[in-house]
């Protein structure tokens, strides 16, 4: 080996380094460039000189792992910083917050209570409500707006994910066709894929895998694949199945088929801080928000509703609120129908989304912030579900995993707006009114309480089945509704002397055994061990006189009305004969009905069983051919018996206390009926509490007709509805109870059919008057302003007499304390509530921050150690400058003194 | 540890905006005055002062409806202070008209006197506050309360309800009073008023006697009856005068007294009942009445304006016949009793006006100290403490000037500086 090839060498190696080193230099601020080392190594053995053995790439993979991780987590903590902020810069507004426009609110009903007929004070309520509720909307249009500049960004990130998984997949072919060619890569390849790597971690954390220690491959955290050696696969921006308005991240797979996945899935990067932002922060605080909302807007309403106006009607809503949303899956069968907020348990309501699911047969919700399983009420008949203040409505069953997504206030505060805009339906005065409380209440099932615990017969008994072993005594056994044809009743007695008796519901005693005695001696029978049939069971009680009837028996609880006299002036009463059969019966007739009945009424029976052979099971039967008034039936005795019916007809329905269509129940009351000019008399005060009634519903048929009804509640808070539309079609009704007159002083004789073409009419404007009919004093008048056309309305009179006028400010000053209630989620007020969610984006705000803060630390120490390995430094590379130089020259010295030393040779002369 | 260039450069900008960032933030607490800008800076201090907040608003509340309050009651006091004087004037009036030595002539200037004060009086029982509502309305304040019916009569339209406003957390304060009250009222433990049916020549009612009362004057408070009302009657018995008196409310031992007529000389005569003695004076007809109530009573009820009504009608008639003398003579004397039973309680009114307006001033301290320790609570969660924040604001400018002096260090001391 020559000097000459010697030097050539390191004049080469010399170049080498000296390109290597400029390259470092001029790529020194080069994203993802990592430094490189030109490798020397001695030539060839026996040749000598040296050679570049490598260009090396400072590259750790490890580091490089970690810090992608590192990365991962500061950008999705950059990101949700920077979206948090955005959110806590809204609430440090103090003179636009929600909470200044609240208290400017409430102070301008101070104003209005102060000058409650003051043009200026209406005025700035309604002025103060406006821009408050503006506010609420306001707040809620930036979330909203948030919300959609999430799902673009969420696009976006999409996008730039796929490029990027596209473009590692593309590298990793160039990369094994180059090793092909030459058996290295070129560097700058490998740093481009590594730096995609690192890019594609900034925007989600995502697992890298490198096969062979040459091809990258990069999957989903749950193992899905993104890239596999040359391929990749897609991920896509996509409406959420469960809120349409959402985007969401799906996986499109091999297969072409499109899968939503979790949210949580998506960790880490700007996607993972986004997706994590949006439902730890956004929703809630949106949520929070339309929460607060519909709390503030339904109590004020509701208070609002009871006052009066300036012209002297009923308040209005005050706001309007923006309905709950819900949404049903595309693999539903049923659909959600209807949903509204559930008046009566506003303080229920919570500031999350809810999923409902159909589990067995019954929907089971989960609150969606953190996964909890709430009460619900699911009603199968109605397909109707409550639950956190809201009640929905199906369209149909759902079927076994049929899911809802339930948002009760998400959207609330974009709804929110001042309903009324005249200044005289301000309603600061408190009148003789107040909503209907029991707007969803179903009065036909309701007037099961008026009939006590007495349940219709085909209740009790199925046709033709004997029952066993029931418990004689004073109570009711059942009751024959009205309608019911060829009723057949066989008692088979145990041996205690039991019989039959027949009621009607105004205290007739039709079949059965005498409650006095007869005999002129009372002490033959009086007390006597061996009374049998009149005594009660439990108690020992024995019936002895009308007066013991009308105690015991012809009780509220057992379905009599209150006062009904005994009347034993229509009783069939077979005193010595019984049978098994009908062949030798007693009959009567009473109200157009047949009575047959063979049986036992002897009441002074001197032992059990008296007239008996076989001791244990005497027969008793009676039959009734058509019921044409309700009939209550009871067993007498001291004992038990056995008992069996049956009938070919029988309306009444099971569970509704003997009601028939006939009898028109009124039904739900489903809004408020117009009324004015009310006038509580002193009376009202004085009438029996059982009966007063405070509550006037009308029912509108299809057909133009009416049905009026008076409610009352009695003091165990049991509803009666009078005239008695569940039991007794009373006409006229509403007997012993109330009357109603009209201004011209006709009576309304049946209230269950007016405007039916009978005598009885009612038209919008008409007064009605209702007398105390056990004083004859008037309790009640008003006049209806409006007649429902189809369907119930309703209204409550709250009883309290005196006037009102334009200087009332009773229910100004009821609306301004609502702001010191516990009105949101009946633990906080509204100030409370507000406060709360200040502190909870405060907080998660200074969280995210001081995280941000900690992990951008990490970040930058292992940047520095990256850089540390594969950085550029300056002066190294001046040094290596330098030194390369150096190295050149005394190369090319090294040729120049084999040049010397050559010509030295070829000038030897 | 090789140290990059790029890390260099990074580190040290990364140093500068993390020092100028902090410096910016003292920066915006300085300006802004608080130390609590967002609700990050302090969440719990933010929340605090939401609440805070809330009362403080709440306590400007109740003292906005203490300014309300005070001017509706003040009105009130000074209102009722010129009936007083009203009903003084009409007193002293009356005073001057019972002399005996008046002529019809003189009454009448007396009774057009009094027709004026009437009139005052109907004027101030109209009163309305700044806003054109009427004070003494009760709720019915868009409507005068006393108007004159067809008879000339006046007469009460408004209701009796007193309109509250809540002046602190747990106090509802009435701020109006109604006029029900002030006009139609007596105060607790009014006495008796005796007084004969007014005449009316046209209807043929009215004492056709001349007989006069003095009194009733209470003598025992403990007696059988007192509380309830009587009737004194005259009963020509057979040409004996009997003076007979029934209790009116508790007729089981009527008549209470039933006895001869003695006081048609110059003393009178002296009946008692019920724990009152009544003097009687002048010749009864048969059939005349006396009647002796209990003020404000259910026989009596008590009206300023009817008192002053009856008076002027009095005024007016001519005194030309004993029983017109007569009239005049019971009128006058029941209206004064009539009068000073309305200026007792137009007196009680206005004292219970004034004391609530004292309640007012109590309350207003209470209120004003509360809301002072609400500003203080407020400033000591979120405002800033200059001392400490200036100190700190010099600090920062040091640390940035440092890390920026930090940088220039590293930017000129690169090794290709000394290869030239």
């Amino acid at each position: 080996m020559s000097m000459f090839s010697t030097g050539l060498s390191g004049l080469n190696a010399a170049q080498n380094a000296l390109q290597t080193t400029s390259n470092n230099i001029s790529n020194v601020f080069t994203p993802g460039y990592n430094r490189e080392i030109t490798q020397l190594g001695e030539g060839s053995v026996g040749s000598g000189g040296v050679r570049v053995n490598d260009i090396e790439r400072q590259f750790n993979q490890y580091v490089a792992t970690q810090l992608n991780s590192a990365k991962s987590e500061s950008s999705a903590l950059e990101t949700y910083a920077s979206q948090v902020s955005q959110i806590d810069n809204l609430l440090a507004d103090r003179e636009a917050g929600l909470a200044p426009l609240m208290q400017g609110f409430f102070s301008s009903l101070e104003d209005l209570a102060s000058a409650p007929s003051d043009p200026a004070a209406r005025q700035g309520v309604l002025g103060s409500a406006d821009t408050m509720s503006a506010q609420f909307r306001s707040f809620d249009g930036y979330l909203q707006d948030m919300q959609g500049n999430i799902n673009g960004q969420i696009e976006d990130e999409v996008t730039q994910i796929n490029n990027a998984t596209k473009q590692i997949a593309h590298a990793n072919r160039e990369i094994s066709l180059a090793r092909a060619r030459t058996g290295e890569a070129p560097n700058s390849l490998l740093n481009q894929r590594d730096r995609l790597v690192s890019e594609l971690n900034e925007r989600m954390d995502l697992r890298l895998n490198v096969q062979d220690g040459k091809t990258y491959n990069v999957s989903l955290p749950n193992g899905q694949p993104l890239v596999t050696g040359t391929d990749s696969f897609k991920l896509e921006a996509m409406q959420s199945d469960a809120d349409p308005q959402r985007t969401v991240v799906g996986y499109r797979d091999g297969g072409g088929n499109l899968v939503e996945l979790e949210e949580d899935t998506v960790q880490g990067g700007s996607l993972g801080g986004l997706m994590s932002f949006r439902s730890e922060t956004l929703d809630k605080t949106q949520n929070q928000i339309g929460q607060l909302a519909v709390s503030l807007s339904m109590t004020f309403n509701e208070q609002h509703r009871m006052g009066v106006d300036l012209d002297g009607n009923q308040g209005e809503n005050f706001f309007n609120v923006r309905e709950p949303q819900a949404y049903s899956g595309s693999n539903n069968t049923a659909n959600v129908d209807a949903i509204r907020f559930d008046n009566g348990n506003i303080d229920q309501l919570r500031a999350t989304d809810y999923t409902v699911t159909m589990e067995s047969g019954s929907p089971v919700v989960t609150r969606n912030d953190n996964g909890a399983e709430v009460d619900s009420e699911w009603d199968s008949g109605t397909n109707t579900l409550s639950f956190g203040g809201v009640e929905m409505t199906f369209s149909g069953t759902p079927a076994a995993d049929d899911t809802f997504e339930v948002q009760p206030v998400r959207r609330a505060g974009a709804g929110m707006e001042t309903a009324i805009g005249d200044l005289d339906k301000i309603a600061a005065a408190l009148g003789p009114v107040q909503p209907m409380p029991y707007d969803q209440v179903d009065f036909q099932g309701q007037s099961e309480d008026r009939l006590g615990e007495t349940g219709v017969i085909n209740e009790e008994l199925t046709s033709g089945e004997i029952k066993k072993g029931v418990e004689s005594g004073l109570e009711p056994f059942a009751f024959i509704p009205t309608g019911a044809k060829n009723v057949t009743i066989h008692l088979y007695d145990r041996g205690a002397d039991d019989d039959i008796q027949l009621f009607t519901r105004d205290g007739k005693h039709l079949i059965g055994t005498p409650v006095e005695g007869t005999d002129a001696d009372p002490s033959v029978w009086e007390g006597k061990e061996t009374d049998y049939t009149w005594k009660n069971n439990a108690d020992g009680i024995i019936i002895k006189s009308a007066n013991d009837v009308e105690e015991n028996i012809f009780t509220l609880i057992n379905g009599f009305d209150e006062g009904t006299k005994y009347d034993s002036s229509h009783l069939l009463n077979r005193k010595d004969k019984y049978s098994a059969d009908l062949s030798d019966p007693a009959t009567s007739n009473y109200a157009d009905m047949n009575f047959t009945y063979t049986g036992d009424g002897n009441r002074f029976d001197t032992s059990p069983n008296d007239l008996s052979t076989d001791t244990n099971y005497r027969e008793e039967r009676v039959n009734i051919d058509e019921v044409k008034e309700p009939l209550f039936l009871l067993v007498s005795g001291n004992g038990r018996f056995d008992i069996k019916a049956t009938w070919d007809d029988m309306p009444g329905t099971p569970g509704t206390g003997g009601v028939n269509g006939d009898s028109g129940p009124i039904g739900q009351v489903q809004g408020q009926l117009e009324v004015s000019d009310i006038e509580v008399a002193p009376a009202f005060q004085d009438m029996d509490s059982d009966y007063r009634p405070p509550s006037f519903a009308v029912k509108a048929a299809d057909d133009g007709s009416l049905s009026l009804g008076f409610f009352g509640a009695d003091s165990d808070n049991n509803l009666f509805v009078s005239p008695d539309a569940g039991s007794v079609p009373s006409n006229p009704p509403p007997e012993g109870v109330f009357s109603v007159y009209k201004e011209d002083g006709s009576e309304i004789d049946n209230v269950l059919s007016v405007n039916s073409g009978g005598a009885d009419t009612l038209a919008p404007g008409e007064r009605l008057t209702i007398k105390d009919d056990a004083t004859g004093k008037t309790v009640l008048s008003f006049t209806v302003d409006q007649l429902p056309t189809g369907g119930t309305s309703g209204v409550t009179f709250t009883g309290r007499t005196g006037t009102t006028g334009p200087g009332d400010n009773r229910n100004a000053l009821a609306l301004q304390d609502l702001q010191s209630e516990d009105l949101v989620a009946g633990s906080a007020t509204l100030s409370g509530a507000y406060g709360a969610m200040v502190s909870d984006v405060g907080n998660r705000t200074n969280i995210t921050q001081v995280n941000l803060e900690a992990r951008q630390g990490l970040t930058d120490q292992l940047e520095a150690v990256q850089q540390s390995e594969s950085g550029v430094n300056f002066d190294e590379e001046a040094a290596n400058l330098v030194k390369y130089q150096q190295f050149y020259q005394a190369n090319a010295k090294v040729i120049d003194t084999a040049s010397s030393v050559m010509d030295t040779i070829l000038n030897l002369r | 540890m090789r140290i990059s260039s790029v890390t260099m450069f990074e580190q040290s900008a990364a140093s500068i905006n993390r020092q100028q960032a902090e410096f910016m933030k003292v920066n915006e607490q300085m300006a802004s005055g608080r130390r609590v800008v967002n609700p990050s800076d302090d969440p719990q201090a933010a929340s605090r002062a939401v609440g805070v907040d809330q009362s403080q608003a709440v306590t400007q509340q109740y003292a906005d409806a203490r300014v309300s309050a005070r001017n509706a009651l003040s009105q009130t006091e000074s209102v009722l202070n010129s009936v007083s004087d009203a009903v003084t004037s009409a007193k002293t009036l009356l005073v001057q008209a019972s002399s005996d030595t008046l002529s019809d002539v003189d009454r009448e200037s007396i009774a057009s006197e009094m027709r004026g004060i009437y009139e005052t009086m109907i004027g101030q029982a109209n009163a309305t506050d700044g806003n054109g509502r009427y004070l003494f309305g009760g709720y019915a304040d868009n409507k005068p309360p006393f108007v004159k019916d067809a008879d000339g009569q006046v007469q009460y339209a408004g209701d009796s309800n007193n309109r509250e406003q809540r002046i602190d957390a747990s106090r509802l304060m009435p701020v109006t009073s109604n006029g029900e009250d002030i006009f139609q009222s007596v105060p607790s433990g009014a006495g008796y008023i005796a007084q004969t049916p007014p005449i009316d020549a046209d209807a043929g009612t009215g004492n056709k006697g001349n007989v006069t009362f003095t009194g009733p004057n209470t003598a025992d408070v403990n007696a059988d009856g007192y509380g309830d009302n009587f009737e004194i009657k005259f009963d020509d018995n057979s040409g004996d005068m009997n003076v007979i008196v029934n209790n009116l409310d508790d007729t089981s031992s009527n008549p209470v007294v039933d006895t001869k007529y003695t006081g048609g000389g110059e003393d009178g005569q002296t009946v008692s009942f019920g724990g009152l003695n009544i003097t009687l004076e002048g010749e009864p007809a048969s059939g005349d009445t006396v009647a002796v109530q209990k003020a404000g009573g259910s026989e009596h009820s008590a009206d300023l304006f009817s008192t002053m009504e009856e008076t002027i009608r009095v005024l007016e008639a001519p005194n030309d016949s004993p029983q017109a003398k007569a009239d005049f003579r019971n009128t006058v004397n029941a209206a004064m009793r009539n009068l000073d039973n309305t200026l007792d309680n137009v007196l009680t009114v206005r004292a219970s006006a004034g004391a609530r307006l004292n309640e007012l001033d109590v309350v207003d301290g209470v209120g004003a100290n509360r809301m002072q320790n609400y500003k203080q609570t407020l400033s000591d969660l979120v405002d800033l403490d200059y001392v400490d924040t200036i100190s700190e604001y010099s600090l920062r400018q040091v640390g940035m000037q440092a890390s920026q002096q930090a940088f220039a260090n590293i930017k000129s001391s690169s090794l290709f500086d000394y290869l030239r």
